[in-house]
């Protein structure tokens, strides 16, 4: 439909209904035009398209990528648009239709007549809304390029199609050939361009369906007149576009008869025809300024006057607003003998649309009548439309009094008016929007009234500002500084500072509202009414800090810079700093933003002021937080409400910095500061006040003592955010050109002793900037740098946290500095292949990290840690320093509480405690978990301690250094695995070993009463392997290496041997980092429920298998095999054609001269080598089956059979 | 070719968006920086801790202008940065390129929407194809989802996670075992540390309303803490209509981000201001006022509305055919938004009954 963007206002009135039922037919009438289309495009389009420089068979694909094709440098710009216009998908279209401006730049005048012109009017009829939109959206910027790079030639009408399309033939051809981009013409020549060539456009634009694309090409028009010279703007606006309309639909007015016989269709055309008057008076009212008095006299009155009769409520209605265009245009004579009796014929219509337009232009009519008839005028208006039938016309005259009455010079305010406008504050409970019509134009009326007029009006403001009602107090509010210009200092402090202050204690948008321009009405007040409002600022600013609207605190930082500009000393120690330092100390960080300027701002003009006495009153402490003044107990609370516990920093407590302190020794009042600080708590309360005393009589300062010492209590008192606020400060000083001495004495000492070594890295981030910005800048000039600040930059370039390294042109890496543990590592690391091993050293019982060549078998992969270099590369820079040594130290004392007060070397990542707390928890958790472990324990104690067997293992395996190696019982945890039967060919990625778990776990928990003897043997099988004793350090580490340093790309690992090489490196490089940890028992068992856990058991059994091979026979593990094996039946029948890999046979052989089954080595080899989810499975297994053996129901996770899946799941 | 994320950033509070190509590589870049973390990142206060925020752009901008701009300020992020909002895009661009700026300033944790199925159906990827014309962008940022870590502890007091905790999980060290390089699953650990939400009502855990997850209770709470001693636990996952809630006898928080959530449910949002000494701070705030927002208009633009883009590659004329003229070919259709009429943005009101669930 077309909605032409006209909204009326909602009125109950019979009148309305009515109204709308027209309107709706009208719609509803022009809604079958769709396809209006007032020149025969189709023709030249289709001739000038023969034409095109392009092939015909060239065609955009439906995904053809719109910024390649724009940015493609063998297109020229005319192919491109081309295409884009041929193609048949919208957004192709659409794209061109927005990028016109762009490209159009890109062509010469004459390509762009001839190829884009018959674009453009193509996509103004466009089926699709989007690209007409976009269309209408850069219709300006399209159409300007045309005008104002050829001139309109009126030779070639546009009605003439024929000749249209000759003359592009006529100046297409040469520059065709030549295929220049450059404008061939001379500058003077610009290229013809057909009249009325765009009308087309336009018109089917405005008439659109779509109301934005009507609403953006009535703006279009506008700006293209706007920018086009005055004769063009005539002929093609004006004449064009504006004449074209007309004439479309109001054929009958150039002396066609209206004898139309067909009733329905003559329906049709008026209301086709009301439209185009509406949108002729629609354009003629957006262009009147342009069109002059001279064409509003001659051309727009004669038209309005043509369309006022007999004409649809909204057109009518245009063209009051018409007139209210053409009264500011018009001269004064022509306003009154022609567009008066207008408005008087309006003033009188029967539809209210046209009287409430009448009020809204009754401003602009009284500005062009005489001074003699413009009061009676005006009285008469209000004389007939204050008792209008229609509410809305009652309102809308009331609405525009404010306006009416300001149009009047001063003292000549008619008096009616002016009763009028009291009036509607009387009632501000009954009558709220009149209230606040009231409210809001009464810094008008006040300053059109005068000073003089404030007694009659001032009941009144009390009235409304009495009222609770926020949209009343609020417009006042927001014009209390308008009324105190008006009224002066005098009145202002007796009558609106008590108002200043009732709106601070107001609602939020009451209190927004005064707050946006509070300098302004304080530098009206006189200065002692000024110094006492400014107290209840600062009372506002608490209120403020309890809300919810940050945004109002922000307000106020905002304007404290100007602030300083009308404050006197007093007031800046005991107000305005105060609110500056609350500033900076805020919740919000922009608030805090707004804080550190204002400190700026006071640095500024502190030559200003000049010494300040300190205000005797001991109460006011320079640390900003009670306000001075106020009375004892309001003191109090405001003390504990702005130290609420809300608040994140709060600021300080009674062993605080006093500015006394400061105060006596100005030229050291930093270090003092520091020193106080330093001292903090040893200096007793007493002293303080004695000192405060002595010194509250003579004391005297400045703003930039204040300013130093309250950066320095920043610094030195606050939370990591005042230390960061504190450093702005500093920058935000300097970068104002802060004196160099001044830096250096106050504030560099700062930055080096405290803030440059403080323990959060943002603080010391915000000091390499500032430290760079003064090194790296000017600010030195021609001075040599101060070498401290170079020995500041130097210390936070080697800074352990990388970012403060970047900010200070730091390196990007910090050579790793050398811990002692990984000595033999490094020592040992030669070949490009090396392995490393977790080992415990015989002597001291610590863990060592051992390297060896792998072996050259590629196809094994040992259970070996990587060398420190990887570890290193990770673990290196993204953390803290503290951290590194954090753990290093805690991680080695651990490692010894575990070493031997818990045999355990198992660890687990668990670095987060602090030692002390370790073995005791460590205790409990063993208690509460109620299971074995401890028994575990020893086995992996009793392993770990025994080199010699290790020793033995590794010479046994070829040069693979088992960290330790377990001899239990003589247990052979191979068999043990051996004993699982798996089948590899089964479905076992299916089987669900944690479910089994469960169940055996059940098992042995209800059956196993001797649990702590059996489980001795039985742990240690099932653990696996030797290796996997050995790891009683290393196994279950291993298992968390993953999460630790996961840096494998864990898809890839369903290549069993890429996978392996893989984890055995993040395996490693979670051992190196983590080994230092304290056992703990639980990881052990909870861990076998997940998947990497599971293949970490895998690889080490793989190694393991090899400590197995030379670890002595054992009668036992068949004993463990049996019961474990039917827990795995379809393990049983083994699938050993699976298995490949020479470990695997190795193991294999290996076992089978064991006395276990043959099902051993095929599982055996499963696990080693093939489908990797299935050696997990099978290691799962045995590790479920140890986790089922020793623990507790309070550590066996109860876990769900689709838990047990996605464990299988995850390991693909 | 140089990116220069300084710019990206700068770019994205500017409420321009990136260039695909300029996309891309940072997605690329970020996955390999993401991919050495691991699954239980460990980082030190003072931090400032986001919930979820759901594409409300606007919102996001107001918690950097509350909490202070990196690297002031340390932030975690909890997950669940895209869908719902009309901004997905710009949330996750701008985070990312934080993320990746500023590695030990910002960590990201994985939310129950960071994952191909979830964002396929709640907007990101409705939004990725509107705002780009393509489904590349959605495929890069969902890939590196892929990669973000699952939780993370602070100053090990406090365990941090999207959803909350798992019956198949006791210590976090089992987390850090999880395989997590992968979509989210429909079930297993990794789906509950993303999924589960506490239930004050109860002591153990229980099937989850979501369908996904659990619920779980104080006893479930205590004794995750008591056996890895923590403090406390903190997560996201939940809309709370204060913008925060404690449960637990102090033990639990939900900390929610995104104010009047689906720019109708009202609610106020807050952001977790944890101090050096573990104190806990809820910064509490409301919506963007409406003058900080976009017209419907601007809310629909491309990122061709405002020109083709440049890129932000410094150094941009040497392509060496990683970028804009590599030409990979056609890769799926370009499409821009329906209408500049406001109303189907990446909600559509018809369906979207606030669920939730999600």
């Amino acid at each position: 439909m077309a909605d032409l963007g006209l909204y009326f206002a909602e009125e109950e009135e019979e009148q309305l209904a009515q109204e709308d039922k027209a309107l709706s037919l009208l719609v509803m009438s022009t809604d079958q035009d769709d396809t209006f289309d007032p020149v025969d495009t189709e023709d030249l389009l289709a001739q000038m398209s023969s034409g095109s420089i392009i092939s015909h068979g060239m065609e955009l694909d439906e995904d053809t990528d719109m910024a390649q094709l724009f940015a493609e440098p063998n297109l020229t710009a005319v192919e491109k648009a081309q295409l884009m216009a041929r193609s048949e998908y919208e957004y192709h279209r659409s794209f061109l239709a927005r990028e016109l401006p762009a490209l159009l730049v890109q062509m010469n005048t004459r390509q762009a007549i001839v190829q884009v012109i018959p674009i453009i009017r193509n996509f103004s009829l466009d089926p699709m809304d989007t690209v007409r939109e976009s269309l209408a959206s850069q219709l300006d910027k399209t159409v300007l390029y045309f005008y104002q790079n050829s001139i309109i030639d009126h030779t070639i009408n546009e009605a003439s199609l024929t000749d249209y399309s000759l003359y592009t033939e006529n100046i297409q051809d040469d520059d065709i050939e030549s295929g220049t981009l450059q404008n061939d013409q001379g500058p003077g020549s610009p290229l013809p361009l057909p009249h009325d060539i765009f009308t087309p456009v336009f018109l089917n634009l405005l008439l659109d369906q779509n109301a934005d694309i009507a609403h953006q090409t009535r703006l279009a028009i506008v700006s293209v007149a706007e920018n086009i010279p005055d004769n063009v703007m005539e002929s093609e606006i004006l004449h064009g576009i504006i004449t074209g309309l007309e004439r479309l639909y109001n054929p009958n007015i150039y002396g066609e008869l209206d004898s139309d016989p067909f009733a329905s269709h003559r329906d049709d055309q008026d209301g086709e025809a009301e439209l185009g008057k509406m949108l002729v008076v629609v354009l003629l009212t957006s262009l009147a300024t342009l069109l002059g008095p001279e064409r509003c006299t001659t051309v727009v009155i004669p038209t309005l006057e043509r369309f006022m009769g007999n004409s649809q409520f909204y057109v009518r209605k245009e063209i009051v607003m018409a007139l209210g265009a053409l009264f500011k245009v018009v001269d004064q004579a022509v306003a009154v003998e022609r567009l008066v009796p207008l408005y008087d014929a309006f003033v009188q219509d029967d539809t209210w649309h046209i009287r409430r337009a009448c009020c809204t232009i009754l401003a602009s009519l009284l500005t062009v009548l005489p001074v003699d008839v413009k009061a009676s005028k005006a009285e008469e208006i209000y004389d007939i439309f204050s008792i209008d039938v229609s509410r809305s016309v009652r309102s809308s005259i009331m609405e525009v009094l404010g306006e009416v009455i300001a149009g009047f010079e001063h003292e000549q305010v008619p008096e009616s008016l002016l009763n009028h406008f009291l009036a509607m504050g009387q009632h501000p409970l009954n009558d709220h929007e009149r209230a606040v019509m009231c409210a809001f134009s009464f810094p008008a009326v006040i300053l059109t009234a005068g000073r003089s007029k404030w007694d009659v009006m001032k009941p009144v403001y009390m009235k409304l500002a009495g009222t609770f009602r926020t949209p009343i107090r609020r417009s006042l509010a927001c014009s209390l500084h308008e009324v105190a210009k008006v009224l002066g200092p005098e009145l202002a402090d007796q009558d609106l500072a008590v108002a200043f202050a009732d709106c601070l204690k107001a609602e939020d948008d009451v209190r927004e509202g005064v707050l946006a321009h509070f300098i302004e009405f304080l530098a009206c007040l006189s200065p002692e009414c000024r110094s006492e409002s400014l107290q209840h600022l600062y009372r506002a600013w608490i209120d403020l800090e309890r809300s919810s609207q940050w945004r109002t605190r922000d307000t106020l930082a905002g304007q404290l810079p100007g602030l300083c500009e009308i404050v006197e000393g007093k007031d800046v120690l005991q107000v305005v700093m105060p609110l500056c330092v609350k500033a900076c100390t805020d919740s919000v960080a922009v608030v805090r933003e707004s804080g550190v300027r204002s400190f700026t701002a006071f640095w500024e003009i502190s030559d200003r002021f000049g010494p300040i006495p300190i205000p005797k009153d001991t109460d006011c402490k320079s640390d900003g937080l009670d306000f001075p003044t106020l009375d004892e107990e309001e003191a109090e609370e405001h003390r504990r409400r702005s130290q609420s516990p809300e608040l994140l920093f709060q600021r300080r407590d009674e062993n605080d910095v006093e500015m006394e302190d400061v105060t006596q020794d100005f030229d050291k009042i930093s270090r003092a500061a520091v020193e106080v600080a330093a001292e903090q708590g040893s200096e007793s309360k007493e002293e303080q006040e004695q000192m405060d005393k002595e010194t509250s009589e003579r004391a005297m300062t400045t703003v930039k003592e204040q300013i130093i010492y309250q950066t320095t209590d920043f610094a030195v008192n606050g939370g990591f955010r005042s230390r960061v606020v504190a450093v702005q400060i500093i920058q935000s000083l300097v970068e104002q050109g802060l004196p160099i001495p001044e830096f250096e004495e106050h504030f560099l000492p700062l930055l080096m002793e405290r803030l440059g070594v403080d323990s959060v890295a943002n603080v010391r981030i915000s000091v390499a900037k500032v430290v760079s910005w003064v090194v790296d800048g000017s600010y030195y000039g021609d001075q040599a740098v101060s070498p401290r600040i170079q020995e500041l930059q130097a210390a936070l370039q080697q800074d352990p946290d990388r970012d403060v390294r970047a900010y200070s042109g730091g390196p990007a890496e910090l050579p790793k500095p050398k811990k002692s543990k990984k000595k033999n590592a490094t020592k040992q690391k030669k070949a490009t292949r090396t392995v490393t091993v977790f080992h415990q050293n015989p002597k001291n019982g610590e863990m060592e990290v051992m390297q060896r060549e792998e072996n050259e078998d590629g196809t094994e992969v040992q259970v070996l840690f990587e060398g420190e270099d990887l570890l290193s590369d990770e673990n290196d820079d993204d953390e803290d320093e503290d951290d590194d040594s954090d753990e290093d130290d805690s991680s080695d004392d651990e490692f010894k509480v575990g070493s031997y007060s818990q045999p355990l070397a198992l660890v687990g990542s668990r670095s987060r405690k602090s030692i002390d707390s370790w073995g005791d928890d460590l205790d409990d958790e063993m208690e509460a978990a109620g299971n074995d472990m401890s028994h575990t324990n020893s086995n992996g104690l009793d392993s770990l301690s025994s080199p010699d067997n290790s020793d033995e293992d590794t010479d046994a395996v070829d040069g693979v250094v088992p960290s330790a190696v377990p001899h239990v019982n003589g247990a052979r945890p191979l068999d043990i695995e051996a004993g699982e039967p798996l089948d590899a060919s089964s479905d076992s990625d299916e089987s669900e070993p944690e479910l089994e778990m469960d169940s055996q776990e059940d098992d042995i928990d209800s059956s196993d009463s001797t649990a702590s003897t059996s489980s001795d043997a039985v742990l240690v099988p099932l653990s696996t392997t030797p290796i996997a004793n050995s790891t009683a350090t290393s196994t279950t580490p291993l298992s968390y290496a993953d999460s630790v340093k996961n840096s494998d790309d864990t898809r890839t690992r369903a290549a069993a041997a890429a996978a392996l090489a893989s984890n055995v490196s993040s395996l490693t490089s979670f051992c190196q980092a983590n080994i230092p940890e304290p056992p703990c028992p639980s990881t052990i068992k909870e861990s076998v429920v997940d998947d990497h856990t599971l293949y970490s058991f895998k690889s080490s059994s793989k190694s393991g298998v090899k400590l197995q091979l030379s670890a002595a026979s054992s009668n036992k593990e068949p004993n463990f095999a049996v019961p474990l094996s039917p827990l795995f039946p379809s393990l049983s029948s083994s699938n050993s054609s699976t298995s490949s890999s020479s470990s695997a046979s190795n193991y294999s052989t290996s076992s089978a001269s064991s006395s276990t089954s043959s099902s051993a080595a095929a599982a055996a080899a499963a696990a080693a080598s093939l489908p990797f989810s299935y050696a997990s499975v099978v290691v799962s297994g045995a590790a479920a089956a140890a986790a089922a053996a020793t623990s507790s129901r309070a550590f066996s996770p109860p876990i769900s059979p689709p838990m047990a899946e996605t464990a299988v799941a995850l390991t693909f | 070719m140089v990116l220069d994320l300084d710019a990206c950033i700068e770019s994205l509070f500017q409420r321009q968006l990136l260039a695909e190509s300029v996309i891309k590589e940072i997605c690329e870049k970020t996955k390999e920086l993401l991919m050495s973390e691991s699954n239980v990142v460990h980082i030190k206060a003072p931090v400032t801790v986001v919930g979820d925020i759901h594409g409300q752009f606007y919102d996001l901008l107001e918690i950097f202008k509350i909490g202070g701009y990196c690297p002031d300020t340390n932030y975690l992020f909890l997950g669940d940065y895209v869908d719902r909002g009309l901004y997905s895009v710009e949330t996750i661009s701008i985070l990312t390129c934080l993320k990746l700026r500023y590695p030990d300033r910002v960590q990201l944790v994985r939310g129950n929407h960071e994952s191909r199925a979830v964002t396929s159906t709640y907007g990101f990827y409705t939004e990725c194809m509107k705002k780009y014309g393509t489904s590349d962008v959605w495929h890069y940022f969902t890939d590196l989802f892929d990669y973000l870590t699952l939780s993370v502890v602070i100053d090990n007091m406090i365990f941090c996670v999207h959803g909350g905790l798992s019956p198949s999980i006791h210590t976090i060290d089992q987390i850090k075992v999880i395989d997590r390089f992968k979509e989210i699953p429909h079930e297993g650990p990794m789906a509950d540390l993303v999924w589960s939400d506490p239930d004050p009502g109860r002591e153990e855990f229980a099937v989850s309303p979501r369908g996904a997850g659990y619920t779980f209770g104080s006893m479930v709470v205590e004794k995750f803490l008591h056996e890895n001693r923590m403090d406390h636990i903190l997560r996201a996952h939940q809309l709370c209509m204060e913008g925060f809630q404690v449960l637990f006898d102090d033990q639990l928080s939900t900390v929610w981000s995104a104010p009047n959530y689906c720019y109708r449910c009202g609610n106020l949002a807050s952001i977790l201001e944890i101090g050096v000494e573990g104190e806990r701070h809820f910064n509490v705030f409301e919506a963007a006022p409406e003058n900080e927002r976009p017209t419907p208009a601007e809310a629909q633009r491309t990122l061709f509305s405002n020109g083709v883009p440049m890129g932000l590659f410094n150094n941009g004329g040497a392509s060496n055919g990683a970028g804009v003229g590599g030409g990979s070919g056609p890769n799926g259709a370009m499409t821009f938004a329906g209408g500049a009429s406001g109303s189907n943005g990446g909600i559509d009101p018809a369906q979207d009954t606030i669920h939730y669930f999600l």
